[in-house]
């Protein structure tokens, strides 16, 4: 390999790692968190932590959301059926403008709360891949852009690690912070590298259809919703305009079954509900393997006639769909999760560390040649890492302190908590700016602080305290406190740390103290 | 019952197996076992130890079937890995039974190609 060659990767390498970093960060950490979206759900909404029912029944959820849905004009409404991840029917309905969302008891379908938050799997779920940049798309390309980023710097990353495989092993933990940093950097890069690459290359593949829209366009001219009937078998209809009731669901549910020899639903789509033209769509729960093929069935919604179905996916698309699956992470397999979850951690901890030995091998020689932009990166730093992890935690908080009233000074509680977590992410993008020397003690400290709030909060409000909430089968709750615990004590040991070292760097140079992250 | 114990049979070889690799390197061995390396090939135990590795699939595999097994294998490597790079920064004298192993191993010639190996071995005064 020629020299200029690794040159130019490190270039690429560097330059790329600290412009896109703090996007990458954002992507990552919602992604990990993500993860665990429904075991978070259950935390932010203490009324759906109830027992996995023995007994569904579809009818007597379309017998409380069907009316709910006409009476709203929606367009559509569905139902996720309950799993021991989320253990209520997790109804809604759709009208043009917004979306409600109601927890209901499977047995009676009778509504247990409405959602007052949009929780783990309506906010940062969503912020993983669109950023909640909805214009022209602007989310998923910059998230496109990131996993590109990803992906070139996984392979620049190999070629300029000249002792890969020398220090395949090494981690060194010294007084020298920047070895331990590069160390750091190099174990999750290359540990990671597997996972890091496919969980972006697989993130690209999802988002295909917005990134390559003109192959869709060219097959199927004119006709967007043609694709989705060939490649899903999820056909669309425009209402009547006739009126019409519905269809037992449950007998829908029941043949459904038998067609697919047994295995339970996921979930229920009525579309043009209260119309001679609704239809229902029945999707196979599919978490008891990677590809998320649904096998859908599709009924007319007022005869309950079988239309479609179930819909067997070409080899293409179940190729396409286990890479989908691999990045989803919809299966049920708390090991693969729990796995999942760690690896997204190191993800985290290789763009922070990246971004760490950026600034630590820098600093001296920037401040002597007087370049302005460093205090600029460790804002950067700073605020995209700690301070988005901080603002998840006051996302967290407020949830719990927040008053449970649909609105909140004029605001719907459940975009009062995502304002909360904004004004805590651009307080720490502050602070970053006005008080650098102690930035990352005192970031550690807040985050020891609010996790341990959170915990506390949770006991408080719910009654919950560990480990009663795990003996009374409440584990998805229970395991985000034990998470959060464990996160108070990194935080601590970090924020010790950091504070010891000031101290030596202080004693040994009072002039640089602070100068180094 | 037999799906955990499908979980520890895969993570342990993947475990082993890293260890093994990691140990070809003398300032690990230096580390785990305050000895000088002996002589030996290095060629042989990084197979032994990738072919652990590979023992790590094939358990996933079989507790999870191909489309998950595919997924957890390689992910309970890099654990393993992790689990022995953590142990060598912070606690190498935890990785010294697999030392042993390796050791006594290459000595026995189950893993073969060490003609220059001693009679009497360093790691014979290392206590269990």
């Amino acid at each position: 390999m020629s020299e200029a060659f690794r040159i130019s990767m490190n270039w690429l390498h560097t330059w790329m790692g600290l412009v896109v970093g703090a996007l990458l960060f954002a992507i990552f950490w919602m992604g990990t968190l993500a993860v665990f979206d429904r075991e978070i759900d259950r935390w932010m909404m203490p009324a759906t932590r109830v027992a996995v029912p023995a007994a569904v029944s579809v009818d007597a959820i379309a017998r409380t959301m069907h009316p709910l849905a006409v009476a709203a004009k929606a367009r559509r409404w569905g139902v996720q059926m309950p799993t021991a991840r989320q253990p209520t029917a997790r109804a809604y309905y759709d009208t043009a403008t917004e979306r409600q969302v109601l927890h209901l008891d499977p047995a009676t379908g009778v509504v247990i709360a409405p959602e007052r938050t949009l929780g783990a799997t309506g906010f940062f779920y969503p912020f993983h891949f669109s950023l909640f940049i909805h214009h022209w798309k602007m989310g998923e390309w910059l998230a496109g852009l990131a996993a590109m980023a990803m992906m070139a710097m996984c392979v620049s990353g190999v070629v300029i690690h000249r002792r890969i495989f020398a220090d395949f092993f090494t981690l060194r933990i010294v007084r020298k912070a920047q070895r331990t940093t590069l160390d750091l950097h190099n174990l999750t890069g290359v540990v990671g590298l597997p996972f890091n690459f496919l969980i972006s290359f697989t993130g690209l593949v999802i988002f295909m259809g917005t990134y390559l829209p003109g192959i869709q366009a060219v097959l199927y001219p004119g006709e967007p919703a043609a694709f989705a009937v060939e490649a899903y078998g999820t056909p669309l209809a425009s209402p009547a305009k006739q009126p019409a009731d519905l269809a037992p669901l449950g007998a829908m549910v029941a043949e459904a079954q038998r067609r697919w020899a047994g295995a339970a639903p996921a979930t229920v789509l009525v579309f043009n509900p209260g119309d001679r033209a609704a239809l229902v769509h029945v999707h196979q729960d599919t978490g008891a393997r990677v590809t998320m093929d649904a096998n859908t069935v599709v009924f007319d919604g007022a005869t309950g006639r079988v239309v479609a179905g179930p819909h067997r996916y070409s080899p293409t698309l179940m190729t396409l769909s286990y890479l989908s699956g691999m990045h989803y992470t919809w299966f049920r397999h708390a090991t693969l999760r729990w796995l999942y979850f760690v690896s997204g951690l190191a993800g985290c901890a290789l763009i922070a560390t990246g971004f760490l030995f950026w600034i630590q091998s820098r600093a001296k020689q920037h401040a002597k040649a007087g370049v302005r932009g460093m205090a600029l990166v460790r804002v950067l730093s700073v605020g995209a890492t700690a301070g988005l992890v901080l603002a998840s935690l006051a996302f967290l908080v407020a949830n719990r302190l927040l008053p449970d009233l649909p609105t909140i000074a004029g605001v719907p509680r459940a975009w009062m908590e995502v304002r909360i977590f904004c004004v805590v992410w651009l307080l720490a993008f502050a602070q970053a700016w006005l008080r650098p020397r102690t930035v990352w003690r005192d970031q550690s400290v807040a985050i020891g602080g609010a996790c341990l709030a959170a915990v506390l909060l949770d006991w408080v409000t719910t009654g919950d305290v560990l480990p009663l909430g795990g003996e009374a089968g409440r584990w998805s709750a229970a395991g985000v406190d034990l998470v959060l615990l464990c996160g108070a004590v990194l935080a601590w040991i970090s924020a010790r740390r950091l504070h010891a070292r000031s101290q030596i760097v202080t004693r040994r140079d009072p002039r640089s103290a602070g100068s180094k992250p | 019952m037999i799906a955990s114990i499908l979980l520890v049979a895969a993570l342990l070889p993947a475990i082993v197996g890293g260890a093994m690799i990691a140990l070809v390197r003398r300032a690990h061995w230096t580390a785990v076992t305050g000895l000088p390396m002996p002589n030996g090939s290095r060629r042989t135990k990084v197979t032994v130890g990738a072919g652990l590795l590979l023992f790590t699939v094939v358990f996933a595999v079989l507790r999870d079937g191909w489309g998950m097994g595919l997924l957890l294998g390689p992910l309970l490597i890099a654990t393993g890995i992790a689990i022995v790079i953590v142990t060598l920064a912070l606690q190498p004298r935890a990785l010294l039974p697999v030392a042993i192993i390796v050791d006594r191993a290459a000595r026995q010639r189950f893993l073969p190609g060490n003609p220059t190996w001693h009679q009497q071995h360093p790691t014979d005064d290392i206590e269990q």
